[in-house]
């Protein structure tokens, strides 16, 4: 061991910083937003990321995705809305993040859809079988909403056991979320979860253009307020330095 | 387990066990659980060794659970698990082949564990060094959450006693970049390092 090494293990104020700086962050592979959360997602964590219909959430997702992939790291698509793969390859190819090769190997893709009717415990216990068979680092439910809207009652519980369940295979998870008229976000699951990212459009003139605000990330010392984002085949989801 | 898994295995196979029985494998964390997986399945399928998984990170279940599904026999393994105890709020039920401790922030209790063979009379799991031919820790940067560096040190300096009377094989990964300081640490107790190659996990 070399002096400059041995001489920071044991010094123990010193050993207090680097404990508070071990928090393991994994990049979210969405230009500028890493700038404003430390480096990352906190590993491992369960993220919502919520915004009406158009405001990017599944792009957001699908390149979150191919950016661990990019990594090696092997990521789970979790489909509520039974979209055949097919539709979701087609309309996700346009984008210059998605590499096809990596569908089927590095992200894998599940219909959870068909199994909606089921059981909560039935529906879990599929979910976790999907994780431990993939042992995936980057897991994504889209959108977990729905799953709301056919169990009801049942919500509130299913959402405690499944984060905790995601967290526990130690993987940084995105559950996207439709947020209703009137409704900032899905409140049920931002209670869940440890960060709520908030995406949004606003009526400027005659267009409508998109923004993306952190309202919490555990562990974290992220940056607040509105920053608007830009959605382009070229570069994907991309989080604009200016705030407003 | 698939293709690019068993490559994985092939690799480590290589190298574990090759020079002396005291090792830390190094790669990103968020590969240690799919790592932990396949060194279990080498040593105790492959290997037919017996030996003591202890779990820092989350409840024995889900690495039972992920080795069920992996079709690993368990029979062989013997879970020490810090956390049940910890983040369950319904009693836990006694079984066979696990110990449960007060939580992560009491490594002495793990040490009685393998200085006297169980932590206390209510269990009926127990150790006992001379049966046992691996320990893997899964994951040893968590006990930094719950520990001061020096109760580390400590645990870790025992620990290292006691494996190298007994020639038990010792395990445990890290990912250095993250854990600069611990890695240093455990660099200091234990000889061997197997650096993960990106290639291995690519298969």
């Amino acid at each position: 061991m070399d002096e400059v090494s041995e001489k920071t293990w044991k010094n123990e104020e010193e050993n207090e910083e680097l404990r508070e700086n071990e928090m393991v962050r994994v990049a979210s592979g969405i230009p500028g937003l890493d700038d404003m959360i430390e480096g990352g997602f906190p590993f491992p964590s369960v993220v919502l990321v919520a915004g009406s219909a158009g405001t990017g959430k599944t792009t957001f997702s699908l390149q979150f995705l191919f950016a661990g992939a990019e990594q090696d790291e092997q990521g789970l698509f979790f489909t509520t809305l039974s979209e055949p793969t097919h539709w979701m390859l087609q309309y996700s190819s346009n984008f210059s993040f998605v590499k096809k090769e990596y569908f089927g190997n590095l992200i894998q893709y599940v219909d959870l859809g068909s199994m909606l009717n089921r059981p909560v415990d039935e529906i879990l216990r599929y979910i976790n079988e999907k994780i431990a068979e993939t042992m995936p680092q980057r897991i994504v439910i889209d959108p977990v909403t729905i799953i709301g809207n056919i169990i009801k009652d049942d919500y509130r519980k299913f959402l405690f056991d499944l984060t905790n369940s995601l967290k526990s295979w130690q993987a940084v998870s995105l559950l996207t979320g439709e947020v209703r008229p009137g409704e900032m976000y899905p409140v049920e699951v931002s209670y869940a979860a440890d960060s709520v990212i908030l995406l949004s459009l606003k009526a400027e003139g005659n267009a409508r253009r998109k923004y993306l605000e952190i309202l919490k990330m555990r562990g974290t010392d992220h940056r607040t307020g509105a920053y608007p984002v830009s959605i382009t085949r070229e570069d994907g989801f991309v989080v604009l330095r200016t705030r407003f | 387990m698939n293709e690019r898994d068993l490559k994985l295995e092939a690799a480590l196979a290589s190298q574990l066990g090759v020079d002396g029985n005291d090792y830390i494998f190094t790669t990103k964390r968020v590969f240690l659980v799919r790592i932990n997986l396949v060194i279990l399945k080498l040593l105790l399928e492959d290997k037919k060794k017996r030996g003591i998984t202890v779990v820092l990170d989350r409840p024995h279940g889900y690495l039972t659970h992920l080795l069920t599904l992996h079709k690993v026999d368990q029979t062989n393994l013997l879970y020490a698990d810090t956390v049940t105890k910890l983040s369950s709020s319904v009693p836990i039920e006694i079984q066979e082949n696990v110990i449960y401790t007060n939580g992560p922030f009491h490594l002495d209790l793990l040490l009685n564990l393998f200085l006297d063979g169980q932590i206390d009379d209510s269990q009926t799991a127990k150790t006992d060094l001379d049966d046992i031919d691996f320990i893997l820790i899964d994951n040893i940067a968590t006990a930094l959450a719950y520990n001061t560096m020096t109760s580390v040190e400590n645990f870790l300096r025992t620990l290292r006693e006691l494996i190298s009377t007994k020639n038990i094989l010792f395990v445990a990964g890290i990912d250095a970049d993250a854990h600069k300081t611990l890695y240093w640490l455990l660099k200091r107790y234990i000889t061997n390092e197997i650096k993960i190659e990106e290639r291995w996990l690519h298969g």
